[in-house]
């Protein structure tokens, strides 16, 4: 009953909070093939991977939730609005633009999406989780510390660390380059390409990170 | 002027738009191997109590997933009540807080008592049998309590003692693991 008025607050499921709830539960009855059969030689549920480190309710609310975005995000996963092309996009730009600078934009964006990515893989799980909970989920850094399971100033600090190790990254890869410019560009386009992701809108959950980039 | 800032305008979006286009790629994949259960802990700040390596895993699966992300902050969201319930972690601030105080208090209040029984030791009259005459002893020293005694003698002195030990003990008490 919990769990169902749990899933009946949150209006971005796409499906009712009952549907929503017998989802899971089928989901959990499940046979689960990667655990074989037991003694009596009958399938294993997909519920036996439960190990009791949570409550049973909270563990059905997370499946519920991870159907519901699921199934949220398969429907969403409609055709792209930009173009997925980048030399497409810079081509398109430099129509507009003087040739010679398009064509340096153009370098310049590439070494700049590489040094970003690059830069981002090369990070630890811990940062990469509090740059993209920060910056992308509008997690607040105290919530996304405690669910990486550091204190607020650990928080804070090892922000720090992964945007400095980030901004290395691009000024290694763009000697001489970094300037207000490029860090406006680098800065804007983290933002951008993390809020083009399909996150759902958090009903009353409008926080924001106080320090974004 | 104005083209300047066109160039500087279209280059933050183009960037933007590749650097979607690229990130995107990590987006979509099937959550089949995904733990509700973990998502759960996670949610709860409990996600010391995971292993690490398989925390590490998942941390990286989130962070390069917005889907799972967004499920995460749904959870978070979901728990928030919960989450909110003062726990141990937050009392302990509280009580490190109030222990402190206790202890300021108790500079003060044991100055004051040694302050005061000094002052007190040096201002005693006594009559001099010899003389017959009014005279003043400094030196009482054999009569006096000791400083510990004295202090021990107060009773708000040893109210703000107690209660700065318990508060003390109940701060760095060990945190128990099972939790919600």
């Amino acid at each position: 009953m919990m769990v169902i008025t749990k899933l009946e607050r949150s209006a971005k499921a796409d499906m009712e909070a009952e549907d929503l709830w017998s989802e899971a539960v089928a989901r959990m009855m499940r046979e689960d093939p990667e655990n074989g059969v037991n003694d009596a030689d009958q399938p294993v549920m997909h519920i036996a991977r439960y190990r009791g480190m949570t409550r049973l309710p909270w563990y059905f609310l997370a499946t519920a939730r991870t159907i519901a975005i699921d199934r949220h995000r398969r429907r969403e996963r409609g055709p792209r609005q930009h173009s997925t092309d980048f030399s497409e996009d810079v081509s398109r730009s430099s129509q507009m633009d003087d040739p010679s600078f398009a064509s340096s934009q153009s370098e310049t964006m590439k070494a700049l999406v590489d040094a970003v990515l690059g830069g981002f893989e090369s990070l630890e799980a811990n940062h990469q989780f509090l740059l993209a909970a920060i910056y992308r989920d509008d997690m607040s850094k105290a919530e996304a510390g405690a669910v990486a399971g550091l204190s607020p100033w650990q928080t804070s600090r090892e922000l720090r660390k992964a945007e400095e190790h980030m901004r290395l990254r691009v000024q290694h890869a763009l000697p001489g380059e970094w300037n207000s410019l490029t860090r406006d560009a680098w800065s804007h386009g983290w933002q951008q390409c993390w809020r083009a992701s399909e996150v759902l809108p958090e009903p009353g959950g409008d926080r924001r990170s106080e320090d974004v980039a | 002027m104005n083209q300047s800032m066109n160039n500087a305008r279209t280059s933050q979006e183009e960037l933007g738009y590749a650097l979607r286009d690229v990130l995107s790629r990590n987006t979509g994949s099937s959550w089949d191997d995904i733990d509700p259960e973990l998502m759960a802990l996670l949610a709860q700040g409990r996600g010391q109590e995971i292993e690490p390596a398989e925390r590490a895993r998942l941390l990286k699966r989130i962070a390069e997933d917005p889907g799972l992300g967004a499920v995460l902050k749904s959870i978070h969201g979901d728990m928030d009540d919960v989450i909110k319930i003062p726990t141990i972690g937050r009392t302990k601030f509280v009580l490190r807080l109030a222990c402190t105080a206790c202890l300021i208090a108790m500079v003060f209040v044991g100055t004051s008592i040694l302050t005061n029984n000094s002052l007190d030791g040096k201002s005693v009259e006594v009559l001099d049998s010899d003389s017959g005459k009014n005279g003043f002893l400094d030196q009482l020293g054999s009569t006096d309590p000791s400083t510990l005694a004295r202090l021990a003698g107060d009773p708000v002195f040893v109210g703000l003692f107690i209660l700065a030990v318990i508060l003390g003990c109940g701060s760095f008490w060990p945190r128990k693991s099972s939790s919600t």
